[in-house]
């Protein structure tokens, strides 16, 4: 009798129903596979109405975050075995509108990563042109920020944040996070720039440092540590701007 | 940070040692105490930091925790409770420490 | 049209990371209540002998103990919980490496016994006056 396991899949079809409902399938267990594995043998084999993103299915495109069991994961990187024999719980990350079954609408994500200008911003006048060659950079300098950089905008950190939770205008981590990659790198002139939208009450003074977003991020990211060092940095700068109104800072 | 620094060892003072017997029975006199607070000011200063910085250390955690968990509506009238109460309190501690 | 789930007021009753982040949170009503206990002593020093001696005199009260062991066991709860997050707040790079987390922790941790026994020298020493 080849093993089996219990999957509890969220479902939501709009132009059925107006309240969503759980299915669920039971599928073939081995050790190797994934809860991604599961549901698209789910799709292929037994449903195939279900609606879920999936890319590389390697954790690097950060397409197929969900709820598994009630904690953010990657399900391409959630082994069945970490669950068997118990039921697993797949469910849309929490915080989003659900547009079906386990598709969530990302829009408002995407725009708060626009918000926070990410791309490098130069003084007027201090741009390198090309003929002078690139921006040089020493390996201290690229410490400072490479961690923020290696985010995969998987939202699981979202999904993690009780602020966000209750209140979807606050920025959140990954688009913090992404802030302070730019705040942080030494080609970068844009901080001032980026101050209104990162410190304000929507931006880091939102966040009351569950940290839990930093937990569930897949690639050590850290952006419980981006945010409370952004909330340093700027009542620094507070203060100093206070104190010392005449200084110029970058 | 103060009240992370300062009040564990003062709770185990006035909670355990002192009571117990552990140390000698005049370490918190009013004699002692008065004459230690009243002579310096830079002791009342410190005594002002302990006792009144905590207050705001409470006020915003509590605040937040409060909307937290569910009292999000009424979110002003809890900022003006909580950091009302703080600012109240360190006038307060400020007043009672300049008329010791 | 895109459905949007509720979170119910229980959220923290979940999952055991939430449960401590709102235990850690509410340690700052023990913080407030055992500085109203100093503002109330302070109060009473400024009444007079007769006042302080009776303020004073509750720390012998079998339920001064009590409060004393759970405000403890709350202030150091948030103690530890807020030292050991100081290495993400406080960042430094020597080169590429980072400052180990346990240096940083460590320091606040340093800081803390040192405070603490410059408070008991203060208090407890031998002699009648700071």
């Amino acid at each position: 009798m080849a093993k089996t396991i219990e999957l509890e899949i969220f479902r939501y079809r709009p132009e059925e129903e107006s309240e969503p409902t759980f299915q669920s399938y039971e599928v073939p267990f081995n050790e190797e596979w994934v809860v991604l594995d599961a549901i698209n043998y789910i799709k292929d084999e037994i449903d195939g109405t279900i609606s879920h993103r999936w890319s590389c299915r390697m954790g690097v495109c950060g397409s197929c975050g969900m709820m598994v069991n009630r904690v953010p994961r990657l399900t391409c990187a959630a082994f069945l075995k970490e669950y068997y024999p118990k039921k697993i719980r797949v469910e849309p990350l929490d915080g989003f509108p659900v547009e079906r079954d386990l598709v969530t609408d990302m829009d408002g994500f995407v725009s708060k990563l626009t918000d926070v200008s990410p791309w490098i911003i130069r003084n007027e006048g201090e741009e390198k042109p090309v003929e002078e060659g690139t921006y040089l950079q020493s390996p201290h300098e690229l410490a400072e920020y490479k961690q923020y950089s290696m985010c995969i905008n998987c939202m699981l950190c979202y999904a993690a944040c009780p602020v966000f939770a209750l209140d979807t205008n606050f920025l959140g981590p990954a688009a913090i996070a992404l802030g302070q990659r730019y705040n942080m790198d030494s080609r970068d002139q844009g901080r001032d720039q980026r101050q209104e939208v990162i410190a304000s009450h929507d931006g880091v003074w939102h966040c009351t440092f569950v940290g839990e977003c930093s937990a569930v991020c897949p690639k050590d990211v850290d952006p419980a540590g981006a945010i409370q060092r952004a909330k340093l940095s700027s009542t620094t700068d507070y203060f100093k701007d206070l104190l010392m109104p005449w200084g110029k800072r970058k | 940070m103060v009240a992370a620094l300062f009040l564990p060892i003062l709770m185990v003072i006035t909670g355990f040692v002192v009571p117990n017997g552990f140390a000698p029975l005049d370490t918190l006199s009013y004699e002692r105490v008065h004459s230690a607070i009243s002579g310096s000011n830079i002791v009342k200063l410190v005594l002002f930091g302990v006792i009144a910085l905590p207050f705001f250390h409470w006020a915003h955690r509590f605040k937040f925790t409060l909307v937290d968990i569910g009292l999000r509506k009424i979110s002003l009238l809890l900022s003006v409770l909580c950091y009302g109460g703080a600012i109240s309190a360190t006038v307060v501690t400020a007043i009672i420490l300049w008329q010791i | 049209m895109s459905y949007i789930r509720k979170v119910p007021n229980t959220w923290w009753l979940q999952r055991k990371p939430y449960f401590l982040f709102i235990v850690r949170e509410l340690t700052s009503v023990a913080v407030a209540g055992y500085c109203g206990f100093l503002l109330y002593l302070m109060y009473a020093l400024s009444k007079g002998p007769v006042a302080y001696s009776d303020a004073i005199g509750l720390i012998t009260h079998p339920a001064s103990y009590t409060l004393h062991m759970i405000g403890l066991l709350l202030v150091l709860y948030h103690t530890i919980t807020w030292f050991n997050v100081t290495p993400k707040v406080l960042v430094f790079h020597l080169g590429e490496e980072k400052v180990p987390a346990v240096i940083i922790a460590g320091a606040h941790y340093a800081g803390w016994l040192a405070t603490s026994a410059l408070v008991a020298w203060l208090l407890l020493g031998t002699g009648t006056s700071v």
